[in-house]
């Protein structure tokens, strides 16, 4: 089997949060044992509620946020060996708010051009101004914009200068945490359509952080669904579309409201909120909000169960527990 | 039966360097009581305006007129500021998009409650608690006794979002405004807001106007939906008809652009509505959405067209003969 081009390996990350004034810090395990393997040329999406730990988890691949424990590779070198630099010419994010993600006393031409100058990649400026202004043209971004300052173009234009940033690396893979959730629906589509474009006309690899399972469905090959710092059901994103497993899943999937009047508003029956991640329930730790829970799953946390299919953590597939 | 609420002619102007920018221009509504009417589309369509309008929360540049305004059979177009304010919070309520700002930080969750009721029906303190703790039951806020002394920080999104919708529902609204109410919130939470807030429209009978970009929340809670788009409605009707049917090429492009799961094949492509909203700036002629559509003919851009109905309650502002 051909080595993953991203793989984390029981990746821990805590942070120690403030539980009040003289009562010392206490330890939040945003991040609690991912395993996980991003394939080269596929769509990894990663879905979870807010405070579920994946935004860290992208950070901690960015490189921008060491780990705890754990360790994560690229193409088998553990990334603690390769430098930050040589990090960022291969992996590359894009933030959900392109409103604050991009320098706005920079012009559209510096933002995009200033990894190329960090880096000493085409040391002729004239060169770094063309493969600019090319990499401008293939998101689709005129190049009269070349001189404009973000505060001068629309939301979607702003995300697109913020693909182009990422893009003009040349890098491997690409990390979307919720590209699109600050855009309105029509521009929406042309970003998500942008990705898919520039997925294959540059073999990227997306790792693609998002809370809307619709746009999930639409541009990742494989899901992983994240809970409580934990990956609690990984498939092919036709599977699990089709058959969800893990109870979370299930429930997530019943939240989506497409678009098909008269259904009504489902009743996710996940009657208790998220529960603080300083103070995780025992167990599973989605044994509250769950409709299958056994006696089982409010003493004992359930192993991965990896098969043909994926992967799930849930007591409901162990058969002996269950 | 007359409309709980009926406006007719709805126009918002704030004025601009570049010139008077026509916010909302000429929007009729009506709603009746426990009915569901959604406003949809993009940013800057002046759906939110419109509904500030309605409750004279408009900022002070904005101004606003209307040909016909009444709520529950009240003339409302020269009603005073004092009798709005009586109005506000007690038979029109509102629920804004983001708890964490439209939540006074420094005042605890009781407190904000129980300043509507003390404010339109006076009576004891401890009455208006009362009304509070049951409330937040209602809702759905276990331990409600616990959080009214809490504050806004110390409590999750959807938390504060039900503490919103409990504050408006306070005096018993005959309208309810929500704005977004669960767009900056997880779908899980989002279904439940939703669930919610349709249970509670079944048991007081509000008529409820809903404020979204989200067509997907739409087709769920809808009865009827209005599409606007530059300030005006452009297309109008039941929500299964405008589903079914839909006519305007606004329309049909924005359900074009929603990913639905099951829907394209793998690696096929979303629709897509080229260019941008221009501004509605200045003296405007013809259809404000002639320069995206793939439709457009000269007589657009010269040609302003009224709404006209369709039959089953549809209305279609466009020359385009509606979808078979």
């Amino acid at each position: 089997m051909t080595t993953p081009l991203l793989e984390l390996i029981d990746v821990r990350r805590q942070f120690a949060v403030s539980a009040g004034l003289f009562r010392g810090s206490r330890t939040l395990h945003a991040v609690n044992g991912v395993s996980l393997e991003l394939r080269r040329g596929e769509v990894l999406g990663l879905v979870g509620e807010s405070g579920c730990g994946k935004s860290t988890l992208g950070r901690m691949l960015l490189g921008l946020l060491p780990v705890s424990a754990g360790e994560i590779r690229l193409e088998g070198q553990p990334l603690g060996s390769t430098s930050t630099r040589d990090l960022a010419r291969r992996v590359q994010p894009i933030f959900q708010d392109p409103y604050s993600s991009l320098n706005p006393r920079k012009t559209v031409g510096a933002i995009v051009g200033l990894p190329l100058a960090v880096h000493g990649i085409e040391a002729d400026a004239e060169a770094r101004r063309k493969r600019v202004r090319e990499t401008m043209e293939r998101v689709g971004l005129p190049a009269r914009f070349f001189n404009s300052y973000p505060n001068q173009l629309s939301g979607g234009q702003r995300q697109r200068v913020a693909i182009a940033r990422a893009l003009v690396m040349r890098p491997e893979i690409l990390i979307c945490d919720e590209p699109t959730s600050a855009l309105d629906v029509s521009v929406q589509s042309q970003i998500l359509n942008l990705l898919e474009d520039m997925r294959r006309e540059f073999d990227l690899t997306y790792l693609l952080i998002s809370h809307n399972l619709a746009v999930v469905e639409h541009i990742a090959t494989r899901v992983a669904v994240m809970y409580l710092g934990r990956i609690v059901e990984e498939a092919d994103t036709a599977d699990l579309f089709r058959a969800p497993r893990h109870p979370y899943t299930r429930a997530l999937l019943a939240s989506v409201l497409t678009p098909e009047p008269g259904l009504g508003v489902p009743d996710t029956h996940l009657g208790v909120s998220y529960p603080n991640p300083i103070d995780p329930p025992p167990g599973c730790t989605f044994h509250p909000r769950c409709a299958a829970a056994m006696p089982a799953c409010r003493t004992r946390a359930p192993a991965a169960l990896a098969d043909t299919r994926g992967r799930v953590e849930c007591h409901l597939y162990d058969n002996a527990v269950s | 039966m007359s409309a709980l609420l009926q406006v007719e002619g709805l126009r918002v102007d704030i004025p601009t360097p570049m010139g008077s920018l026509h916010a909302v221009r000429g929007v009729d509504l009506a709603l009746e009581a426990g009915e569901t009417l959604c406003l949809v589309g993009e940013s800057g369509c002046g759906k939110s305006l419109s509904a500030l309008a309605l409750m004279g929360l408009l900022p002070r540049a904005a101004q606003r007129s209307v040909s016909r305004f009444t709520f529950s059979g009240e003339d409302l177009p020269a009603a005073s500021e004092r009798r709005m304010a009586d109005l506000r919070g007690n038979r029109m309520a509102m629920i804004f998009q983001e708890p964490m700002t439209s939540l006074n930080p420094s005042w605890s969750i009781g407190n904000q409650l129980e300043e509507g009721w003390l404010r339109h029906r006076g009576g004891s303190a401890a009455a208006a608690r009362e009304r509070a703790l049951h409330l937040l039951e209602r809702v759905g806020i276990t331990g409600a006794a616990s959080r009214l002394g809490q504050y806004p920080h110390q409590l999750s999104g959807g938390l504060r979002q039900r503490v919103m919708i409990a504050m408006a529902l306070m005096c018993e609204p005959a309208l309810m405004i929500a704005d977004e109410p669960t767009t900056a919130l997880d779908v899980t939470v989002q279904a439940q807001i939703l669930h919610l807030l349709k249970e509670l429209q079944r048991e007081f009978g509000m008529g409820l106007l809903l404020i979204t970009h989200d067509l997907g929340i739409v087709a769920r809670v809808a009865d009827r939906v209005a599409v606007m788009y530059a300030g005006e409605i452009v297309e109008e009707g039941p929500v299964a008809r405008l589903f079914g049917r839909p006519s305007h090429p606004y329309t049909r492009g924005l359900l074009d652009c929603i990913p639905v799961p099951g829907r394209l094949a793998p690696g096929g492509r979303l629709g897509t509505i080229p260019g941008v909203v221009s501004p509605p700036i200045g003296a405007l002629t013809g259809c404000q959405f002639r320069n995206r559509c793939a439709f457009a003919e000269d007589i657009c851009a010269t040609r302003a067209f009224e709404l006209r109905a369709l039959g089953g309650g549809q209305l279609l502002r466009c020359r385009l003969e509606p979808a078979a």
